[in-house]
């Protein structure tokens, strides 16, 4: 026993110990099993495999679950544009399924070559396929009965391309769409267009009484195995017979198909598809058709343009008729209208669907495109909100072909709206890099979808949730009302980024991205500051016609009736969703814009030794007040890290305005910049700011050729291809002169001579040809010549003569004289002087840089500008368009007034570098450097030694020269000693604008998203994508992706 | 596929050992890995370039094939059987092949109805020479204002250009019969001589550089004055300006930290004519990457003045250089990168500019201005890149991203022929990997078909005299003749013919 007992450990050990030999590490590979997707629809389904309406799912009562008729599950249908099948997916259940066993891998319902659109029955009955292949055009119909694997009990034979009703078509087809025509009370009606024969309006009367209709069907057997047809009579959903509407692009039509004639049509027969109507659409573009500007768009820049009107301003208009003709794509359907984009010609159709067989066109929208009115808008997809409670309908149209990616246009197709172009939205000029009719955010937009949803607050007295309630942040309303519930609590409850309540858009992107549009936030009342400005001007917060009784939105307790946000404009209509709020708390965090450091200056090798009080600062500035003095400015604040600094000086942390203001060591030594909150969305996530003196904006250019023709000795012209210098923003002598007589209030006198030291210059930055050149062997210049005249190219700094002034700036060539005495451009080829022509042979390498000003960029955006092209010759010339109000990046020094007695030399409020030594006092007073002689602009007085007049104020002398900027707000002085070029402020911002998006690219990096629905009772989206992710389904509560799906 | 891959990999590493001279000699009257496919300019002649990516041979070679003579090989497309000739039944959409039907059997991995082509045949008229091993790909130019044709093929064995003179006899006479002329006439294997190979001479340019090792794609400008090379594995585009009088030079190599290290595909943007000026001198390229999502912009820096002619000097002296344009982001797909092929479509603009009377400088001008179509071939995730350029700025945004299967490798623009006998544009994109060409309709923006092919389909060119596509077959060694004649849509993107025995490769068997 016990030699038996000791074989059976032996034996048991010895399996242990192979079991865990054999127990490899697993690895699970994941089938795919979807390929291709490109369009789903989604059905409603009973356990007897009977479709109902969409609206009866998901199965929220399990109490009548014992009959499988009650037992409804969501299903989707999926397109699968590889394998020429449609995919089904069991939502429900969580899986996708096999409708072929019997075979290895997923077997899907086999259709025509390429299905490329799809579309169900309003009772889910049925669902109809267009497939698009040469000689293969058609439509199937998958009755929803047939949807799963065959029936053996029914002898139900393997799903393939006889088993569906179909018919074929003589031309392709795009998309289609199943929509109710009316019963009539007679049947049929004779048609309105008798050569396109009848248009059944009947109630099914070719399937009988249902009253005559034998209560048990026979019993299919193997001789006649049950077929896939389904009858569409009495199916749920509004009364009416079912109508087919079928895209035909090359025709321009859109064509009527009886969907029960088709149902009816024998399975695997083929026969040709049968219109009961054809629409042939139409291109109308009435000429004179132009887009409607808000205020902020009209108008000039220049107060003395002729009529008040500016010649640079885009000039919205429709495009001509064109001789296209109409492609008729994606549809989209509101109530009885049917809007048809079309991807040949500029119109979106509108059809009156109120009949299907009497359906007409209406005055179709019109996309144009307000920067480039001669382009001619085509669209491929198109999107209808549903009616806001406010009476509002709002369509989305992607225009395809905009640059650099698909965007999407907005069209306000309200009850009683008659614009029929593309809404330009107001806030434009605070977004220059936004176009003003267009929504993109970096990606090109693929589908558009609209989501409403509401969260309803019950109102206590009366125990009614009414629905479309706003949040009201009236400080005197009843506490326990629906819009006082709705208010922000904490940051966690009621009004916030995360909660979408109202009607929003979503645009899915190329990237995987989709983006939430704001359209109509009921609570966007409730996200904004607590301060109010009841004047019809907005205030440096965006804020503007506030209730004049409330000058604070906070009850009496100090407790917020509003989100506390820093700017009036984080929720707008059309724009897209911020991911969080826009402010600066303890108990949120840093989110609105604010400072990660203190401005940093970096001075070159050779100021490298010089003192505090030698450099330049950059300083806060406080916002103007009403009246624009110094008295009535209003103190703004800065976040620097976690902590709050304010320009009042009263503040615990005092943001440094005053240049030799001595109260403590911090405000002697640090530099600030003020973030104004006017429009949040105009700031990155993160940023780097850069001012640079004499800073290079326009790239480190290597292929500047010289134009052999006109190049002479004092005088050349300098093209290259590479660079757009308008786009740029070269400002020549003519462009400064302006900027000096309109900004900075100099007479015309003093702004000629003001551009001559001011325009921009170039400055040539590459070699000589080395020694060993060939060239040196037959050029008249000696290569040492050259080296004498303009120094190596790696000198610190480059030789002046390298530096050539802009006289004249055009889009691809500059006009450019010399800066420096005797820097000749081209002395023919028998002198043996150097000049620019002979010493750099080849394509020349050079910069082009501000002159005695400093040099505004953004990491985010560039250096903004105000330049343009102008006319045939394309000069480069200071817009006048409305648009670029905040288009600035040129920053002037701030000098402190000087007096010169009667041996020139300096006596007055500032204190030259030369004298420093002598002077027996504080070094760090009178830091703001002396103005130089006939200097004129941007000078103040900063007062007498131990009496500062505090810097500049709105309003007083030198504040011409504040830089007022979108995103920075500050007055940069100057130091004892002159500023050097390439000298440096650097800070970096964060807290800018993030937008609240889903994302498939979570899920995979490699997707190639094709579509979006909204989901009306899961309240998700449902997203299509064509490379590895088959179908997703998305939360709009957690916007991130719900278990089970994808669907792959 | 993982086999040919085993296969594939070591000859990588193997392809600077290519010796000439040594091992076995290539069989110049087979199909053998094609990898390049052109037509000669009145379409008489299809030029296929093979490779030899097994290591079995000492080299390529380079064919040429008589296209009438192949049409008579190829089964006639038919409706009914009247269409047929002797009384011969129609069979789905096709008359009676004329060497007999393939067995099914064999269907399956070599489409087609009909037995192949064998490239011998006298009708065929084919002529062949001797090139370095592992070609790349192939571009045929004709010269401006004139007969001469030439055909310049990439060769990563021996990291030249070789370039041929096609069409000519043996005393250089333009005769239109498809010969091939590289200076073979002399050696006993029939190759190329050294004066047909280019970039392998530091002496012949004054920056004595030789061409950078893994040249693979190459594109010229519209008459073959300027032709850029990429080298897929430095990051480089070399530069050779061809005198259509003497030889082309390797004249540059542009290589910066900027340029991706992997550019794979190159395509010339047609020459952006002013109004009574003569030619630009300044060509222009878009360069496509594997690891990079960008399309980068290359523009020739000529070294001096053009000369009466408008054609840019090459000789030993004049320096001429590619200058970076910077590139433009593709963000039309999720992630962009690995870009293989590019393709640019001026049709538009051609048409406009044809419509525009003599003389009138006006209408040129705005015929300028019509925007460039611009297609990359993109595998992140597989697709096809739609774009256009922005005249008269050259660089291309994507705007669109249409799905494709697994490999899109190369695609060509080119002309389908409708049912009423007009001609239609479509690109075509082949995907290496699933066997399909997809033909995509850009006036209605929609994949047409789906062609599906034999294994490896690698170089593509349409006939523009013929409803045909050719596709060379990598894998299994032959080129495929496809129908693109929509007036008969049953054989509509079906295969008609075989030419060269599908031959799988040694490893696979």
């Amino acid at each position: 026993m016990k030699l038996a007992d000791s074989v059976f450990r032996a034996l048991l050990l010895l399996g242990a110990i192979l079991l865990c030999c054999c127990s490899e590490q697993q690895v699970v590979a994941e089938l795919r099993s979807l390929s291709g997707s490109e369009d789903a629809v989604f059905l409603c389904r009973d356990a007897n495999g009977e479709g109902h309406p969409y609206a009866d799912c998901p199965d929220r009562d399990p109490a009548d679950d014992g009959k499988k008729a009650k037992r409804l599950s969501v299903f989707a249908l999926v397109t699968q544009t590889v394998t020429d099948e449609v995919a089904v997916v069991d939502v429900s259940a969580g899986k996708v399924v096999d409708v072929d066993p019997s075979t290895p891998g997923f077997g899907f319902l086999r259709v025509g070559g390429r299905p490329i659109s799809m579309a169900a029955t309003p009772g889910g009955r049925a669902t109809f396929v267009a497939t698009a292949d040469v000689g293969r055009n058609g439509i199937f119909a998958l009755p929803t009965t047939c949807l799963g694997a065959p029936d053996q009990d029914k002898h139900e034979l393997q799903r393939d391309l006889t088993t569906w009703p179909a018919c074929r078509l003589d031309e392709t087809p795009g998309e289609i769409s199943v929509l109710v025509e009316p019963f009539a009370d007679q049947a049929p009606v004779a048609s309105m267009f008798a050569t396109q024969g009848d248009c059944r309006v009947d109630d099914y009367s070719e399937l009988g009484d249902p009253e005559d209709q034998p209560d048990t069907l026979p019993t299919p057997d193997a001789d006649q195995p049950a077929r896939c047809q389904a009858a569409l009579q009495g199916e749920g959903g509004p009364a009416g017979r079912r109508k087919l509407v079928v895209a035909l692009p090359d025709s321009g039509e859109l064509g009527i198909i009886d969907a029960q004639q088709l149902l009816n049509t024998e399975p695997g027969s083929f026969p040709r598809c049968q219109f009961e109507r054809r629409l042939k659409l139409q291109v109308d573009v009435p000429s004179g058709t132009t887009q409607i500007l808000p205020a902020d768009l009209t108008g000039s820049l220049f107060a003395d343009s002729p009529d008040g009107t500016c010649v640079d301003a885009a000039i919205p208009q429709a495009t001509p008729p064109s001789k296209r003709p109409p492609q008729p794509a994606g549809f989209a359907l509101a109530d009885d209208r049917l809007y048809v984009a079309d991807r040949g010609a500029p119109v979106i159709h509108v059809v009156d669907m109120s009949s299907v067989c009497g359906m007409s066109e209406l005055p179709a929208l019109l996309p144009m495109s307000l920067r480039e009115p001669q382009r001619l808008v085509t669209t491929d997809r198109v999107a209808v909100s549903p009616l806001t409670p406010a009476g509002q309908r709002f369509a989305y149209a992607i225009d395809r072909e905009d640059q650099p990616g698909a965007s999407v246009m907005v069209f306000d197709v309200s009850p009683s709206a008659t614009d029929r172009t593309p809404l330009v939205r107001s806030g434009s000029p605070e977004l220059p890099g936004e176009k003003p009719d267009r929504l993109a955010l970096g990606s090109s937009a693929k589908d558009v979808a609209f989501a409403y949803r509401d969260i309803p607050y019950v109102d206590p007295k009366t125990g009614v949730a009414e629905f479309g309630v706003g949040c009201n942040p009236d400080p005197a309303a009843d506490l326990s009302s629906p819009g006082a519930l709705a208010r922000t609590k904490n940051f966690v409850d009621g009004a916030r980024p995360g909660l979408l309540r109202g009607l929003f858009g979503f645009i899915l992107l190329t990237n995987g991205s989709i983006a939430i549009v704001d359209e109509d936030d009921f609570d966007k009342d409730c996200r904004r500051p607590v301060s109010g400005n009841s004047s019809s001007t907005p205030d440096f917060r965006g804020c503007a016609n506030d209730d004049p009784g409330i000058t604070s939105y906070a009850l009496k307790d100090g407790t917020r009736t509003v989100s506390g946000e820093v700017s009036c404009r984080v929720v707008e209509p059309h724009r897209f969703r911020s991911a969080r709020f826009a402010i600066n708390d303890t108990e949120v965090g840093v989110r609105a814009p604010s400072l990660r450091d203190f401005p940093q200056l970096s001075v070159p090798k050779a100021a490298a030794g010089s003192r505090l009080e030698d450099r330049p600062r950059v300083l806060a500035v406080p916002f103007p007040g009403p009246k624009g003095t110094a008295e009535d400015a209003i103190d703004a604040d800065i976040y620097v890290g976690a902590t709050r600094y304010s320009t009042d000086p009263k503040a615990g942390d005092v943001a440094p305005v005053d240049p030799n203001s001595r109260q403590s060591d911090q405000l002697q030594s640090i530099n600030m910049v003020v973030l104004p909150p006017l429009e949040p969305r105009s700031y990155a996530a993160e940023d780097t700011v850069t001012v640079t003196y004499e800073g290079s904006f326009a790239g480190d250019r290597t292929s500047g050729f010289l134009d052999e023709t006109t190049v002479g000795a004092t005088q050349a012209t300098l093209k290259d291809a590479s660079v757009s210098y308008c786009g740029a923003g070269v400002y020549d002598v003519d462009s400064m002169i302006d900027y000096a007589a309109r900004d900075l209030g100099l007479s015309l006198k003093e702004a000629a001579k003001f551009a001559e030291t001011h325009a921009d210059y170039v400055q040539l930055t590459g070699s000589v040809p080395a020694a060993d050149e060939s060239y040196w062997s037959f050029s008249k210049v000696s290569r040492s010549t050259c080296l004498t005249e303009f120094g190596a190219a790696d000198a610190e700094p480059l030789l002046p003569a390298r530096e050539f002034l802009v006289r004249s700036a055009f889009a691809d060539h500059l006009v450019l004289e010399s800066r420096s005495e005797g820097t000749p451009w081209n002395l023919g080829t028998k002198s043996a002087d150097a000049d620019v022509a002979r010493c750099f042979p080849t394509a020349l390498t050079y910069r082009v840089r501000a002159s005695k000003q400093w040099v505004l960029a953004h990491a985010s955006s560039g250096v903004k500008h105000d330049i343009i092209a102008s006319g045939a010759e394309g000069r480069c010339m200071r817009s006048c368009d409305p648009i670029r109000k905040w288009s600035r990046g040129r920053v002037f020094e701030i000098s402190s007034q000087s007096k010169l007695d009667s041996k020139g030399n300096q006596i007055g409020n500032c204190r030259d570098i030369d004298l420093d030594a002598n002077v027996d006092s504080d070094p760090l007073d009178l830091r703001v450097g002396c103005s130089l002689a006939g200097e004129v602009a941007c000078v103040f007085d900063q007062g007498e030694a131990g009496s500062s007049s505090g810097g500049v104020h709105p309003g007083g002398p030198g504040s011409e020269c504040i830089f007022n900027g979108l995103n920075d707000r500050f007055a940069l002085y100057r130091g004892r000693l002159p500023s050097l070029r390439d000298t440096v402020f650097t800070w970096h911002t964060t807290g800018g604008f993030t937008p609240l998006l889903m994302s498939l690219a979570t899920l995979s990096s490699v997707v190639a998203p094709q579509s979006i629905q909204f989901l009306r009772q899961p309240e998700q989206m449902a997203v299509v994508d064509g490379a590895s992710q088959g179908l997703s389904l998305f939360s709009l509560d957690s916007f991130s992706v719900v278990r089970p799906s994808p669907f792959y | 596929m993982r086999r040919l891959l085993q296969l594939v990999i070591p000859c990588v590493f193997l392809s600077g050992c290519f010796g000439p001279g040594e091992g076995v000699e290539v069989p110049q009257d087979q199909i053998y890995f094609p990898v390049g496919l052109a037509l000669d300019t009145n379409a008489n002649h299809l030029f296929v370039v093979s490779s030899d990516f097994d290591l079995q041979y000492n080299g390529g070679s380079v064919q040429s094939y008589d296209l009438n003579g192949l049409q008579t090989e190829l089964p006639q497309v038919c409706d009914v059987d009247a269409d047929c000739d002797d009384g011969a039944s129609c069979e789905s959409g096709l008359c009676p092949c004329p060497h007999g039907d393939r067995a099914d059997s064999d269907r399956l991995l070599f489409p087609g109805r009909c037995n192949p082509i064998d490239p011998k045949a006298d009708v065929l008229k084919s002529h062949s020479v001797k090139i370095g091993a592992f070609a790349t790909d192939a571009v045929l130019r004709q010269r401006e204002k004139g007969t001469e044709e030439r055909l310049f093929i990439p060769v990563r064995g021996d990291s030249t250009l070789h370039w041929l003179d096609v069409n000519r006899d043996s005393k250089g006479n333009v005769d239109g019969q498809g010969e091939l002329e590289c200076g073979q006439h002399g050696s006993s294997d029939n190759s190329c001589n050294a004066d047909h190979r280019a970039g392998d001479q530091p002496s012949t340019n004054p920056r004595g550089i030789k061409l950078n090792s893994e040249p693979f794609a190459i594109d010229a400008s519209e008459h073959g004055d300027t032709i850029v090379v990429t080298n897929q594995t430095t990051g480089t585009a070399s530069l050779f300006l061809n005198d259509w009088d003497s030889r082309p030079l390797l004249k540059f190599a542009l290589a910066n930290d900027k340029i991706p290290l992997r550019p794979v595909g190159i395509a010339a943007l047609p020459q952006p004519l002013a109004p009574g000026e003569d030619r630009n001198p300044s060509d222009t390229f878009l360069m496509t990457f594997r690891n990079s999502a960008q399309v980068r912009l290359l523009r020739l820096a000529p070294d001096g003045t053009p000369s009466a002619t408008g054609v840019l000097l090459s000789t030993n002296q004049s320096r001429p250089y590619l200058v970076d344009g910077n590139g433009v982001a593709i963000d039309a797909n999720s992630v962009g990168s690995d870009s293989r092929g590019i393709a640019v479509d001026a049709s538009a603009r051609k048409l406009a500019k044809d419509r525009c009377a003599a003389g009138d400088t006006t209408c040129i001008g705005a015929a300028n201005l019509v925007p460039l179509d611009v297609y990359v071939a993109n595998r992140a995730p597989s697709s096809l890149l739609i774009g256009r350029t922005r005249p008269p700025q050259e660089y291309p945004y994507f705007y669109q991203s249409v799905p494709l299967t697994a490999g899109p490798s190369r695609l060509v623009v080119g002309q389908v022929t409708t049912p009423s006998g007009e001609t239609e544009t479509r690109v075509f994109v082949g995907c290496f990997d699933s066997r399909r060409v997809f033909v995509y309709d850009p006036q209605r923006s929609r994949i047409e078909t789906e062609i599906l092919t034999g294994r490896g389909p690698q170089a593509l060119v349409v006939d523009p005299t013929r409803p045909l596509l050719y596709v060379g077959h990598f894998t299994d060694s032959y080129v495929g003749v496809y129908s693109l004649d929509l007036a008969h849509p049953a054989t509509y993107g079906t295969m008609l013919g075989t030419l060269g025995t599908p031959k799988s490769p040694r490893a696979s068997k």
